[in-house]
């Protein structure tokens, strides 16, 4: 791999982790750092070439934020049905308004992630587009491994 | 103080009204639990439940034989193993609602005997209540409860660990686990930088 491409996987760890460790580490910390962390591991697994790399790298990035940003519209908008269906007196007019956000954001997402996707495998063969799935598939189980481990961790200092 | 699994439980069946928990108007973190709870419960009373893969049922009836076999102190409870594994077998969401249902209406009955002796029945924890005790996360000490010792394969199969979930729970973290999280990213990260 390619050292200028490794150095910016250094800078990535660096710009992810740097400051946290005076001001503490926030949820949205984390998140950039599980995103630097997917990067690095999707380059060493699929073997992105350093052909495909700067072509690559934004694409992905995409695509986690594409997903990102569905999953935060959706949550936004079951909040104000939540309180549509909660009110003394339910507006029914607000709540059809709603639900046909709902649908929007829903068939946006879907789109704009199966765009996403395209403009991911465009940069890969085939077997890599293979290995994507199944990398996405086991980076989220090793998230979720790392999350149970930094709280079992904890609990011992305590 | 996030709710507990009893409190979700009770307000989305309907014991208890949504205005006996006050937290649920501040926190969207329990709003939506109780929503996929609702829908949960919903899901599970559903005729037409559609099948899992057949991995789900090979790892989940193998846990139970194992889960059976390796507690032969705890017969009293074998009858309750019993009626449950049907349930498990039939739907993954029956199984979830099940587990919930079961320990609650079992735990704890008193009965009277004649002698004046009083005899006390003791349900197995649940699996959240082995948890540490700075597990408050609803959503963690719920999924806890449903899934029990089911591996992350399993509750894959099963829909009960979708795609951002590790996401989710980090929102639910505590300081100091965010801080260890933080440090063991950061030492992934170096590694995979080496």
């Amino acid at each position: 791999m390619a050292q200028g491409r490794q150095g910016q996987g250094r800078g990535a760890a660096a710009e992810a982790g740097g400051p946290l460790d005076q001001a503490g580490v926030t949820p949205a910390e984390i998140q950039r750092m599980f995103d630097s962390y997917a990067l690095m591991q999707a380059q060493d697994q699929l073997k992105i070439t350093d052909e495909q790399f700067p072509q690559f790298l934004p694409r992905f990035k995409t695509l986690q934020d594409v997903r990102r940003k569905a999953l935060q519209d959706r949550a936004r908008i079951l909040n104000e049905l939540r309180q549509l269906v909660n009110a003394p007196q339910p507006d029914e007019t607000q709540m059809k308004d709603r639900l046909k956000a709902l649908a929007d954001v829903d068939a946006r997402a879907a789109d704009e992630a199966r765009k996403a996707q395209d403009a991911v495998d465009q940069v890969l063969d085939v077997r890599q587009q293979a290995k994507f799935r199944v990398f996405e598939e086991n980076m989220e189980r090793r998230k979720l491994e790392l999350v149970t481990r930094a709280r079992q961790a904890n609990r011992k200092q305590q | 103080m996030h709710l507990t699994p009893d409190q979700l439980v009770d307000i989305a069946d309907g014991t208890q009204p949504e205005s006996s928990a006050p937290h649920l108007a501040e926190c969207a973190a329990c709003r939506q639990q109780l929503i996929d709870l609702r829908a949960m419960m919903a899901a599970a009373t559903d005729v037409d439940v559609p099948e899992p893969s057949p991995l789900f049922w090979a790892h989940l009836s193998s846990r139970v034989a194992e889960a059976v076999s390796a507690e032969p102190a705890r017969t009293g409870w074998n009858w309750w193993l019993r009626v449950a594994t049907p349930f498990a077998l039939a739907t993954a969401a029956a199984l979830a609602i099940a587990f919930v249902a079961t320990t609650r209406l079992i735990a704890p009955h008193t009965t009277e005997s004649p002698s004046g002796v009083t005899f006390v029945a003791e349900r197995p924890p649940l699996p959240s209540e082995t948890l540490a005790p700075e597990v408050t996360d609803p959503s963690l000490l719920m999924m806890a409860d449903l899934v029990g010792n089911i591996d992350f394969d399993s509750a894959r199969e099963a829909g009960l660990a979708s795609r951002g979930s590790a996401e989710h729970a980090v929102t639910h973290m505590t300081e100091g686990e965010l801080q260890q999280l933080h440090d063991l990213l950061q030492h992934e990260l170096n590694k995979s930088s080496d």
